[in-house]
């Protein structure tokens, strides 16, 4: 269990904010709770949700469909853009909270190599296998904003809190490599005393 | 033959009556306050009758008459900005003196009553009474016979042909059911096509309108210029899928702002006019649930 006592700032990826914006009456079992808390819990102690440009571009562009076509395929699509016209409406009231903060941040293209390479030596981890069965995939492939959250995380030195095992799976492989700060896994945190 | 030129300077000339101090005004009183809309609709149909043939087609609905191409005309937030041009014969001094300081209600019911008066001959003041008190139960029987008293007073049915009969058109179900089915088959194109929030956007607002279609019971008038203005949102909708090419990628990075503001507009009219449904943006707009 992790917790978060100590973090001043945390950087957060597309889906756990996405997550804290559902509605009570079509909220994501455990999800929205746990992403609702944390938000609660870190503004309660004024630590600072950092968000790069990227993430809410992302979000703005296909991260809610994403998020709805996972939970909620059955909705008929009016009521879907419904739901999304909920979730932009929350997006804006979270963008004003004063310890909200948008950046922007831009990593030049050597840094985006180095991660590259990192992911193309990760084919060769023992563990691989046990990656591509819960990801259901058979390639290695994560997206240009996973990799310059990556860098983010570095830059600010400061932990990324994500759901994403394109993120989580490699976070020790990423410290040993110095190239990440923190990788915090969204599902282990605790916030119980 | 109306113009925007002309709608223009019909606003200059019924600025102090319509209450507005600017363009920046206006615009905002369209964008906002549902009764300055509505008083704007009125005011231009009983401009008819003031010398100004506008060609602006009014159908009857709760809160009478309505053009929907007016109400396309006024929430373009530049309509101000285009030049004015002098409407022949529109005698705006009279114009003045018969809505200035009249309330909603007074337009709302010398509006329907001219409706009538145009359609029905021999139109009395007990009818006038009868008619309005049944759709309209909100508003004081004597604000209906003073309406009725200016009208008569005016004599504006001395020329009977200032009112054009409207042809209905009886083979509205069938463009109906053509037009439903173009709908629906854009909401299963789009609704996974790009996988992203533009795809929600495309497919769920059509979606929505197919829920409307299906459960409008209009009159032939009213359902024609609903069939008109949703034709129209589908033809945008056809040129964002002509442009996309049938690349996701395209489609992802669209800007659909303008398309969903006018399905906004749509829903406004939709929600506000003709009472058919709420808009999504409603709170107490139900979810349709699952299918």
């Amino acid at each position: 269990m992790i917790r978060l006592e100590n973090e001043t700032q945390v950087i957060y990826d597309a889906n756990v904010i996405i997550y804290s914006l559902f509605p009570e009456k079509y909220k994501i079992p455990l999800l929205t709770a746990l992403a609702k808390d944390l938000n609660n819990f870190l503004f309660n102690q004024e630590s600072t949700i950092m968000v790069p440009h990227f993430i809410i571009c992302e979000i703005e562009r296909k991260g809610y469909y994403k998020v709805i076509d996972d939970y909620f395929k059955d909705l008929r699509p009016s009521s879907r853009f419904q739901l999304m016209i909920k979730l932009r409406h929350n997006f804006e009231n979270l963008k004003k909270h004063e310890n909200f903060s948008q950046e922007y941040y831009q990593p030049c293209e050597k840094l985006l190599e180095s991660i590259d390479n990192a992911f193309i030596d990760f084919n060769n981890l023992d563990n691989i296998d046990e990656y591509f069965m819960r990801k259901h995939t058979d390639v290695l492939n994560p997206s240009i904003e996973d990799k310059k959250l990556i860098l983010f995380s570095k830059d600010k030195e400061c932990p990324i809190i994500s759901n994403d095992l394109d993120l989580t799976f490699f976070h020790e492989e990423l410290l040993k490599r110095n190239l990440v700060h923190q990788i915090i896994d969204f599902k282990s945190i605790n916030l119980n005393s | 033959m109306s113009t925007i030129g002309h709608f223009v300077y019909f606003i200059t000339c019924v600025k102090d009556s319509l209450s507005f101090r600017d363009a920046e005004d206006f615009t905002e009183k369209i964008r906002n306050d549902f009764d300055f809309r509505l008083k704007v609709q009125k005011f231009v149909y009983i401009a008819k009758y003031f010398g100004w043939k506008h060609s602006y087609k009014y159908s009857l609905y709760i809160r009478g008459p309505y053009s929907s191409t007016l109400a396309d005309e006024y929430y373009n937030e530049d309509i101000l900005k285009y030049s004015p041009l002098e409407i022949d014969g529109f005698d705006s001094i009279s114009f003045n003196d018969f809505v200035d300081g009249k309330t909603i209600h007074y337009l709302e019911s010398a509006s329907t009553i001219l409706y009538y008066m145009g359609s029905e001959k021999n139109f009395t003041r007990s009818d006038a009474i009868e008619k309005l008190q049944m759709i309209k139960p909100h508003i004081d029987s004597e604000i209906v016979c003073n309406a009725y008293d200016d009208i008569i007073r005016l004599n504006f049915f001395r020329n009977n042909n200032l009112y054009e009969i409207i042809v209905i058109d009886d083979n509205l179900d069938n463009e109906k059911e053509i037009l439903l089915k173009q709908i629906n088959d854009y909401v299963d194109y789009f609704a996974d096509f790009g996988q992203c929030n533009n795809s929600i956007i495309v497919s769920g607002s059509l979606d929505y309108l197919s829920m409307v279609l299906e459960n409008e019971t209009l009159d032939l008038q009213m359902k024609k210029d609903l069939l008109e203005l949703l034709s129209n949102y589908v033809l945008d909708v056809k040129k964002i899928y002509d442009l996309c090419d049938d690349n996701p990628k395209v489609f992802e990075y669209m800007n659909l702002n303008s398309l969903e503001n006018k399905f906004n507009r749509i829903q406004d009219y939709i929600s506000q006019e003709l009472g058919i449904s709420l808009r999504l943006y409603d709170s107490e707009f139900e979810f349709a649930g699952c299918d």
